[in-house]
């Protein structure tokens, strides 16, 4: 029973909110709707939960002395300073504090998590030119010299007036990436379908045993 | 009252694709069925990618790290939910392998809905190896709630962590090159899959096994060899030879001007 009813109720719902888009206006569309409504308030409040599972994870490191764990106590810090701040302007502004540039919430996401965002993305061209310098020391197969010849053609390509290289540049993004990208995205729609059919029919189900 | 279920029902918007789900829902289960009953012999490519999980993980727990598994940014509530299902069937088998360990393997997010879901596959997985009670809460965590923050908050995890395998499996984008480079760092075997092609890119150039395209969703068939799951693959290799049929016909087709614009 422990095992039937869960799956039998992902079954079901997966069925109708599945049926839900490919019959309009009767009641499984009415019952899609609702259903979805309801995965969109536990979606919410999963957040609440994921907030107590940071504050757990860093308030044991911290207890653990773990390596780092004065991170682990600015994190519990910044959590409770932006939830307080964010409780308390949210009262005052109605809901509306993250989108006044004068609120206090507005600064914290803007200065300090888009900020850092930023800060961590723009060190991802380093990665990936250490990681395509690397490559030949690992595996130098002819597929690495591939992929990285096209890397090359693929960053000097920018550069204007180099004629043939821009021509080649121009035939790869045009045809064999466009082509492999379609092939690979196909390949991942195909992969998609499959396991929601496996989740929809009961054969896979990551919520039970 | 036939007429009052026709209407609960609605009207048929696009009968196609209901009718391409009803023969993929029928292979898998068809296939997966001659599967269980030793009638049908799936055939599988080699994927060294799955092939280095085992040993990923017995290295992992004989020198005394820890394993750690990221499902990404991905939910089970949207478009991707795919694929989180496809890194959590990972998650199941790595987890039940590594319980043995004196370490907790590690399961990572950056998205709060997917959380309770890897905690209780974590949990089912200590239960399985009859370890439930080493079963640590804490072994499940939220980093981040997007993808760029959440490989920067994995870089930080290897050395603080003591992670020795490292399995990246989600909606990864070119931002995975970051955790990758500080498993590489630290010497550790990695694997990576994503079904973002950028992911995908990144990951060739800088982990030593990457799951390509669809090879990410048939996990479970590699890892767990279950027959419903064999099932599952037999369908994706009829599926992916249908479209390419397709696209040959297609490219006929249009040459000979027999295909309208």
């Amino acid at each position: 029973m422990k095992r039937i009813l869960p799956t039998a109720i992902a079954i079901a719902v997966g069925i109708i909110v599945l049926m839900g888009y490919f019959f309009e206006g009767g009641t499984i569309t009415a019952l899609r709707v609702v259903l979805t409504g309801w995965a969109a308030t536990l979606a919410g409040l999963a957040v609440l939960l994921g907030i107590i599972n940071v504050l757990l994870v860093n308030a044991r490191r911290l207890d653990q002395r773990a390596k780092g764990s004065l991170y682990n106590l600015l994190t519990i810090a910044a959590v409770a300073v932006t939830l307080v701040i964010g409780l308390i302007e949210g009262r005052l502004l109605d809901g509306t504090a993250l989108y006044r540039s004068s609120s206090a919430t507005n600064l914290l996401f803007n200065g300090v998590i888009v900020a850092s965002q930023a800060a961590l993305a723009s060190l991802v061209m380093f990665a990936l030119v250490f990681a395509a310098i690397r490559i030949l020391d690992r595996t130098a197969t002819r597929w690495t010299y591939l992929f990285v010849g096209a890397v090359v053609i693929g960053l000097i390509g920018w550069i204007p007036l180099l004629g043939v290289v821009n021509t080649a540049y121009e035939w790869l993004v045009a045809v064999p990436v466009t082509g492999g990208v379609r092939g690979i995205l196909i390949g991942v729609a195909l992969g998609t379908i499959v396991i929601g059919v496996r989740v929809l029919t009961g054969s896979e189900r990551p919520y039970t045993e | 009252m036939l007429e009052q279920i026709i209407n609960g029902v609605g009207a048929l918007s696009d009968p196609i694709p209901l009718a391409v789900l009803g023969v993929v829902v029928v292979l898998t289960v068809v296939l997966g069925e001659l599967a269980r009953r030793d009638i049908l012999t799936i055939p599988q490519r080699r994927l060294s990618a799955y092939e280095a999980v085992t040993s990923q993980i017995g290295r992992a727990v004989e020198s005394g790290g820890r394993v750690h598994t990221s499902t990404g940014p991905n939910s089970i509530v949207n478009e991707d939910t795919g694929t989180t299902v496809a890194a959590l069937a990972i998650l199941d088998v790595v987890t039940t392998d590594a319980t043995i360990s004196d370490q907790q393997p590690i399961a990572t997010t950056a998205d709060a809905t997917a959380l309770p879901i890897i905690s209780d596959t974590l949990y089912r997985a200590y239960t399985r190896s009859g370890a439930s009670g080493k079963y640590d809460t804490t072994s499940a965590r939220l980093i981040a709630f997007d993808s760029t923050t959440l490989v920067g908050g994995l870089t930080v995890m290897v050395p603080d962590d003591d992670l020795q395998a490292n399995l990246l499996v989600g909606s990864f984008g070119s931002e995975v090159a970051l955790a990758a480079e500080a498993g590489q760092r630290h010497g550790i075997s990695q694997t990576i899959g994503s079904d973002r092609v950028e992911g995908q890119a990144a990951a060739y150039a800088s982990a030593e096994h990457i799951l390509i395209g669809e090879e990410l969703f048939v996990s479970r068939a590699y890892l767990d060899e279950a027959p419903a799951a064999q099932g599952g693959l037999a369908t994706q290799d009829i599926l992916r030879w249908g479209v390419i049929a397709a696209i040959l016909v297609g490219s006929v087709l249009a040459s000979l001007g027999l295909l309208g614009q």
